[in-house]
Formats: C-alpha cells, structure tokens, sequence
C-alpha cells in the first residue's frame, strides 16, 4: 500500500533570530516506523517536523529520507498532516472540496474519487468523498484526521503531522495514534508530534530553548513545564510497528 | 482545468457565510466606489460651472463716442448673465470684496467705471487707453477656480475684446474710405497748384528778366547822378567865379564910366584941339602950298619960325597922345570874358532845357547885359578909333609929336626938305581932317559908351545878383543832387537784392512746379492705393479684423468632458486598487498547495484564477456603471473591455507576485507601486511635464500602456497603442505568474519567520 521511507536525521540544528529553535536532533527512523516527536509547545516541534519533511531547512546537520537528501526531493515522498499555522484546513469549505482541492490529475473523476474513499478510510473517517460537511463543523480529531487523509492522497513515503494530542481527550488521542499505527502498519513511515508520548521511538524536544518558537495559542493546550534539557541530544530510534489484521483486511 | 477547480474553491471559502460574501462583494465594487465615485463626482465640472457663485461688479458707466454711446460693460454683463457659464451675482464692490474674503464668492470680476470710455477711446481724442477688468480670485480657496476663471476669462476677454476691435475697425475702413476721397482732391488740388506754380514761374522769370532792365537803369541813373553831381560841382563853382568876376567886371564898368567921362572931357578938348588945329592947319595949307613954292626958298631963309610951329605941333600932338591913351584896356577884357560865360552859361542852358527858368531868364539878361557891354565897348574903340584908332591916334600923335620935334630940329633945315614936309602936310591935313572927325566921332563914341557903361554897371549888378541866386541855387542843386545820388545808389542796390531775390524765386518756382507735379502724381497714385471699402466689404474685413488669427481647431478624437478625459486614467486605477485589495482578501497562494505536492505553476494560477475571477467583475461593474450610470461614450466598447480584462489580469499577476514573494509586506510594495504608476502613467498632464524619473520609469510600468491604449478606445484614433498596451499586459502577466511560481518554489520551505511572522498587516 504504502512504501515507506527510512529517515535518517544526524545532528540537525535550526537556528532561528533569536537563537536555536532546536539543537542536534538525530534521528533513525526505518520505514513504516511510527515516531512521536514530544516537547512543550514552543519547543521547536512544527520546525522540526517541517525540516523532516523537507519544509524547513536545518541550519546544520544531515537529513536522508528514503534516497533523498535535499529538501526539494523530500517533498516529493513526504507529505504534511495536519500543521498548525502552515496548512489549516479551510474552515469555509467542506470536507469533499478539500478533497477535491488536494486531488492529483486534471480532473475529479472515478479514480480520484476512490482514491480519496481509501485515503478517508485509512484515516479513519466516513470513506464518503461528497461528504458536505463544512470543516468548522468538524471536530478536532476529524480535522486531524482529514489532514491525514488529504496527506494521502499524494501516496506519500513519510507522513509527518503536528499537535496529533492537541485539545482531544486521552481516548480520541490513542484512536488517533492507533489510526496513525495502522498507517505504519501499511508501510507508511509517520512522524507525529505531540506533548506527551508513551512511544518508546520518541523525540523529546527540551522546551525554553532560548529563540525557540513561540508560544502557540491552542486550543486546550497545557502550560509548558519547566526547563528540561538543555544540552542533551535528543536521538530516537524508531522501528515499524506490526502489521494488523484489521489493516490488511481493510486493504482488501 | 485543474487550476480551475482550485480557483473554485478559493471562491469557494467567501460564499459559505454573508460576512465573507459581503467581502467579497466589497472587492467587486471597490474599484467601482473608487473610480466611480471619483468620475462621477467629476464628470462634468466645467457643464456645471454655473453653479459656481461668483461676483460681478459693473461699476461701469456709459462713454459717448462719434456721437454713439458706448455701454460696454452692461451689454458685457448681461452677456456674461446670458451665457450662465458662471452662477453671477451682481453685487457691489464692497460685498464682492467680502464676498471673496469669505468664500461665499469663489472669484469676482470687476467692470471698472472707465471701461465704456476705455473701449471708446480709439475713436475720440487723447491716448487711447486698453479697457482693464478686475478678476479677483481666491486660489486658496480652490486652486482649481484659478484655471477656471483664466479659461473663463480668456473667453470673456476675446469676446469683449472682438466686438471693440470690430467697431474700431469698422471706424477704420470707413476712415480708410474718407482718407481716399480725401486725398483724391488733395490730389486735384496739388494739380491745381502745379499749373499755379507754373504760371507763376512764367511771371517770376519775367519779373526777373524787367528787374534786369530796371538794374541797369538805376545804375544808369546812380552813374548819371554821379557826373551830374560833379558837373553841377563844377556850374557851382563856375557860378562862383562868374559872380566874383561879375563883381570885377561890375567894378571895372564902373572905372569905365569914371574913365570914360574923363575920356570924354578929354576927347572933347581933343576934338575942339583937332578940329582947331585942322581949321588952322587947313586954312594954311594952301598958302602954306603956295607959301611953300614960294617959301621953300624961302624956308631956307625962314626956318626958324617954322621950328616954332612945329614946336607947337609937338606940343599939341603929345596932349593928344596923352589924351587918347586913357581908355583902358582892362574894361575890354572884363567885358569879353563876362561875354563868354554868359555864352557858356547860356550855351548849357540850351543842353539842359530842364534848368531853372528863373536861371535862364538870369543867365538871358547876363547874355544881353554882356553883349550890350561888349558891343558898346567894341562901339566906343571903333567910335573913338576904339581901341586901335585910340593907339593910332595916340602913335600918329606921337609920331606928329616926333615928327614936330625933328621939324623943329630940322626947320633950320626945312627949306631943305619942305617938299617933304609939304606933302607930309598935306597928309597931316588929311590926317587932321579924319582925326578932327574921329574926335568928334570919339567923343560921340564916348558919350554913348559912358551912357552904356552906366547901363553896364546897373547889367553888370543885376546879373552878379542873378549870378549870387544862381551860385546858392546851384549849391542847394548840388546838395539834392548828392542825397539823389545816394538815394539812386540805394535804389540800386534794392533793385539788385530784387533781381538777385526774383532770380531765385524763379528757380524756387521751377523746383515747386516739379515738386508739385510729382506730389500730384504722388497723391494719385496714394489715393489709388488706399482702399474705399462698400459696407459689406467693411463688415467682413472688420469682422476678419477683430479676431485675425482664429484656430482652425480640428479636435480629433473628441473628449466631450473632463469624466471621459480622466476615465482612462482612473479606471485602470481602480483596477489596481481592486487587483490589491482581491490579494487583501484571496490569498495568492494556497498554502495547503504548498505544503502538498501540486506542481508549482498550477499554484499559482490556482492562486491567480480567483482573482481574475474578481477581477472580471470588477471590470464588468465599473465599466456597466461608468457606460450606463455615467452615460460615457467609447469608440470601442469591446476594446475597452478586452483591454480592462487584460489589464485586471495583468495587474492581478503582478499583486499576486508581489504578495506572494514578500507575503503581507508585500502589500507595502504594491501600495508602493500603485503611487510609482499614478505618477508616471501621464494620466493627467502629458509625462513630459514630469520630472526625468517618472518619464524614465513610465515605459517600464503596465499602467502608462493602458491609458494611453483606453484613451484611444474611448476617443478613437490609431490602435497601434492598443496593440502595444496588450503586448505588455500579456507580459506583466507571463512575468507576474512567471513571478508568482518563482515563489511557490520558495514558499514550499517554511522559514521561521513565515511560520511566526513577528509583522501581520
């Protein structure tokens, strides 16, 4: 279903204005590995996942996704979930227009109809591409959902997407994250930030970096803790989850 | 088709609620509020100047003028009123002043009180002075109305200025008229006086050549006068002499008549002697013959008595001698001279008959006196022997005396010779016969000579009076003759002046006669020169007159108000306003597209296609407006369509652009480049009167090209621009989007400061 790339991040530093936004990440991830990217909000995640999806670049330090080494050729196998501030969803437009707006080809047809049915279903939501309901009706989690599934209709390599916790109660978060497993399970190497992770493949951001990003104003977001590490290197080493039944029956 | 879709969608995000559709409303009709509002509230400012309040003070009072009278400034006033290009208020000078101070009047015109009599004064006397009116206006109030009222005013001006210019020259050609009936006689006259002058000339050298004839006479004359002066110079003192010898002359006649008597007396004894002595003498002749025969021989016998006879004889014969000596010379002399002038005197008389008569008679009486005097001295010589007989006597007496003497010497001896002395004395006898009668006849001479020598004396008086009245009337001749002579000298020389003055008043005649018939000729040919217009003539030249130079004012491509005239720049205006504000509202780029994997240039006419779609209407709007609501005319409503399309395009590429390479500052520079296009897109005054930076900048710049092509749309004229213009526009556009996808490649990485932008616009 999907082919997964591996990432391998060594030593990646942004610098930002106002100092480091984040400071030698290394990172290992083999395809269809699910990793969790944790840190307080402002501690440099949405930077860091952008630069794994080669949206952002890394002011030292290498990046390898599956063959590619430069952010131009990333994009093309890495494609963005749900990124607070750099891909919202449009609130004013409906699920199936957002399908239609993310869609490859010339022209909204079978194909790209059934190809947005799976990409929905793989993200856990109505498979109904028609689907009018307009995105400010829809919760958080469809939204983070629906980000995934617009993800998906490019058949990325690597799927990154941010504040996967962000405003959902514990249950709707570990729904999300079995969705996000599930996706792994598929071939799909994810990357998903969030505050707090019991992933054992987990990157942990120290927060109060100074220069880091600014606080971000969501919805139901916990207060930042108190400084954690400030030099440590933060490495994470993820492996593929197993592969489900339930997915493989869905495949089929 | 894809792009399509996208752009949908775009659109897609405004219709879900009213607020946003409102929104998107809003951009449609800005470009509507911005131009349309603008243009209507400018359509036709200068079809609605009648509104303007306004001033008008006539202080003007009517001026008389070849008997017509000249009320300029009311007929200007009520033409001003007439035409209501302007809201005229007819005010006094006061409230005008006030009026203008407080904006209640925007200008005022003032027709001063001489203006009639300014206008008019070409026509009367005195320096003609150019009619004034007084504009005030209050640019601070609007600069605008200062335009205006020039433009107003230019027109008020032309017009009073044509109808004063047409009646002066009216006046003109009719003067023109005058002066050449004028000259024409002027012409006749100097003819006239060329034939006068030349008759003139004719008399004038006749003059001159009978002053000619009259300078010689008085020269004559002054010369005549001159010889007479010496001549009478020369009678004068001949006159004198005359009178100093008459009184010589008088003097010796006087002496004469003494000596005469004397002479007389003596000639009486003389003649009683001589006739004695004869008586004796005769009576003893013939004894003493006979004696003789008888005495001869006996004288030598008796000689010495014979000497005392002879002695006797001696005696007797010197008294004679003595006797006859006493008439002088001196009278004879005195009396011939006295003759001769009285001849000359008389002799010049005749060759001057003009001469005194009383001077003649004188000079007469002078003559007959002389002549007597003469005559009767010539009568007393030849009467008493005169003056020889007188010598002969004396010398034969003397001899007689001698002869006695030797007689008595030689009577001893004159028996000897008395034969001799025989016929001696026979002579003797004779002799003293002839001189006993010559005594006598001397005395009787003498008698009649001393009786005309008294006459003599009293001759010789009266004419040294006549000759002293002569001397003093010829002096006082002389003296008239001098003062004659000078006056003749005078006249002379006066008639000389005369002679040399006709002669150059002959040749100044000659030249006026030339210089007479030439200004005939000349006058001729000037009153053939200037004109003598009919009255319709005279119209038409005056009409030409008053205003000689007009503009043949071809108006191509007609723009028939200032809303039309400002339309081709306001427009493509508001179309870039629209064009900002639609990247206001649209975002220029998907960033959901951005972060996903479409290609880049579909972004970014998914970015791009929604605008257009504002744009569009945009277009349609405005232009619906300005062509229904306005009521503007095009030549080429299509065109304007097309190439306001183009333009929305091309303008919205560019915003995009620059919105999406420089994200919200980037409406900055679009705002930035919206003032550069204002002021370099000659949408009002020609570029040319800009400064060098915006000429240099305007041909770079799509703004410049659309409303140089609109303004040929909507008025006509060559679409070459139009062409040009949608060359350009087409590359604005291939270089907005060309642009806009050099962004999108950009935009696909996140940078810190696009993830948090520290500026939100």
């Amino acid at each position: 279903m999907f082919h997964g790339v591996a990432v391998h991040a060594i030593d990646l530093s942004l610098e930002g204005e106002h100092g480091w936004v984040y400071r030698d990440v290394g990172l290992m991830a083999e395809p269809g590995s699910l990793t969790a990217v944790t840190g307080q909000a402002g501690s440099g995640r949405t930077s860091l996942l952008l630069t794994l999806a080669g949206r952002m670049k890394p002011t030292t330090g290498t990046l390898t996704v599956g063959r590619y080494d430069k952010p131009r050729s990333i994009r093309r196998v890495a494609a963005l979930g749900l990124v607070d501030g750099v891909n919202d969803l449009e609130k004013a437009l409906t699920v199936r227009e957002h399908l239609h707006e993310r869609s490859p080809g010339m022209f909204w047809g079978k194909r790209q109809e059934s190809r947005a049915e799976t990409a929905l279903a793989l993200a856990g939501l109505e498979p109904s591409p028609d689907d009018r309901t307009l995105v400010r009706d829809l919760g958080r989690e469809q939204r983070v959902r629906l980000g995934i599934a617009l993800a998906l209709l490019d058949t990325p390599g690597l799927l990154v997407l941010d504040n996967v916790d962000t405003g959902l109660s514990r249950d709707r978060q570990e729904a999300l994250w079995a969705t996000l497993e599930e996706l792994c399970g598929l071939g799909l190497t994810v990357i998903a930030a969030c505050t707090e992770s019991e992933l054992a493949t987990a990157i942990h951001l120290p927060s109060g970096t100074s220069g880091g990003e600014e606080p971000e104003t969501v919805p139901d977001a916990e207060k930042p803790a108190g400084a954690g590490e400030q030099d440590g290197e933060t490495v994470a080493r993820a492996v593929p989850a197993e592969e489900t039944e339930e997915t493989e029956e869905k495949d089929r | 088709m894809r792009s399509l879709r996208l752009g949908r969608l775009e659109l897609r995000r405004f219709t879900r609620s009213r607020l946003t559709r409102a929104a998107l409303a809003g951009v449609v009709m800005l470009p509507l509020l911005y131009a349309g509002l603008y243009l209507w509230s400018f359509w036709d400012p200068q079809g609605n100047l009648e509104n303007i309040p306004v001033a008008l003070v006539v202080e003007d009072r009517p001026a008389t003028a070849d008997g017509k009278t000249v009320d300029a400034g009311r007929e200007l006033a009520e033409e001003l009123r007439d035409r209501e290009v302007l809201g005229w208020h007819t005010v006094d000078a006061r409230q005008a002043a006030d009026g203008v101070n407080d904006g209640s009047f925007y200008l005022s015109l003032t027709i001063p009180a001489d203006f009639s009599a300014r206008l008019a004064s070409p026509s009367g006397d005195g320096t003609p002075t150019p009619a004034e009116l007084g504009v005030q206006v209050d640019t601070g109030r609007s600069y605008i109305m200062g335009t205006i009222s020039d433009a107003v005013f230019a027109e008020v001006k032309d017009a009073a200025s044509r109808t004063a210019l047409k009646d002066y020259w009216d006046n003109v050609f009719v003067s023109f008229g005058e002066l050449h009936d004028a000259t024409a006689k002027a012409a006749n006259g100097a003819d006239e006086l060329h034939d006068g002058t030349a008759e003139a000339g004719k008399g004038a050298s006749s003059l001159n050549s009978g002053l000619g004839q009259a300078k010689d006479g008085t020269h004559q004359l002054a010369v005549g006068l001159g010889s007479a002066n010496t001549a009478t110079g020369k009678l004068s003192a001949g006159a004198d002499k005359l009178t100093r010898s008459l009184g010589q002359a008088e003097d010796g006649s006087r002496k004469l008549g003494q000596g005469l008597a004397k002479l007389e007396k003596g000639a009486k004894q003389v003649a009683d002697g001589n006739a004695q002595v004869y008586d004796q003498v005769h009576a003893q002749v013939p004894r003493l013959n006979k004696v003789a025969d008888q005495v001869i021989p006996v004288l030598e016998e008796n000689g010495t008595r014979l000497q005392s006879l002879a002695e006797a004889v001696e005696h007797g014969a010197n008294q004679i001698a003595d006797n006859a000596g006493a008439l002088p010379g001196g009278v004879r002399q005195g009396a011939d001279q006295a003759r001769q002038q009285a001849q000359q005197l008389q002799n010049w008389l005749d060759g001057n008959p003009d001469a005194d008569p009383r001077l003649r008679s004188i000079a007469e009486r002078l003559a007959q006196s002389t002549q007597e005097v003469t005559a009767g001295l010539e009568g007393a010589s030849s009467g008493g022997g005169g003056g020889d007989a007188a010598a002969r006597l004396q010398r034969d007496a003397r001899r007689i005396a001698e002869i006695a003497g030797r007689t008595a010497e030689i009577a001893p001896t004159a028996g000897q010779r008395l034969d001799q002395a025989r016929d001696k004395i026979n002579e003797l006898d004779k002799g003293l016969g002839e001189l006993a009668d010559g005594s006598a006849k001397v005395e009787a001479g003498l008698g009649d000579a001393a009786a005309a020598g008294g006459e003599l004396t009293s001759g010789l008086g009266r004419l040294g009076d006549g000759s002293a009245q002569l001397s003093r009337g010829l002096s006082r001749l002389g003296g008239g003759i001098v003062k004659l002579s000078d006056g003749a000298t005078r006249v002379d020389t006066g008639v000389g002046r005369l002679h040399e003055g006709a002669g150059e008043l002959t040749t100044g005649l000659g030249k006026l006669t030339d210089g007479s018939a030439e200004l005939s000729d000349k006058l001729g040919d000037g009153a053939r020169q200037i004109p003598d217009y009919g009255k319709g003539e005279r119209a038409d030249r005056s009409d030409m007159m008053s205003e000689p130079v007009r503009l043949a004012n071809q108006v191509l491509n007609e723009v028939p108000n200032y809303g039309t005239g400002f339309a081709p720049f306001f427009v493509p205006l508001a179309l870039w306003v629209g064009a900002m504000v639609s990247y206001m509202v649209l975002r220029p780029l998907n960033p959901r597209l951005l972060a996903g994997t479409a290609p880049a240039w579909r972004i970014a006419v998914a970015g791009w296609l929604p605008g257009l779609v504002l744009g569009a209407a945009q277009v349609g709007v405005l232009m619906a407006v300005i062509r229904f609501g306005l009521g503007m005319e095009a030549a080429h409503w299509a065109g304007v369509a097309g190439i306001l399309l183009l333009t929305a395009a091309a303008f919205l590429a560019v915003v995009q652009a620059v919105n999406a390479l420089l994200g919200p500052p980037g409406r900055v520079a679009v705002l930035a480049l919206l003032m550069l296009q204002l002021t370099s897109s000659a949408g009002t005054y020609p570029i040319e009167t800009s400064p060098g930076f915006f000429q240099t900048i305007s041909p770079w710049l799509p703004m410049s090209w659309v409303v140089s092509a609109l303004r040929r749309l909507i008025s006509g004229g060559d679409l070459t621009v139009v062409w040009q213009a949608c060359g350009v526009l087409a590359l604005t556009i291939a270089v907005g989007l060309s642009l806009t996808v050099y962004a999108v490649h950009r935009g696909r990485t996140w940078s810190m400061r696009r993830l948090h932008p520290e500026l939100a616009l």
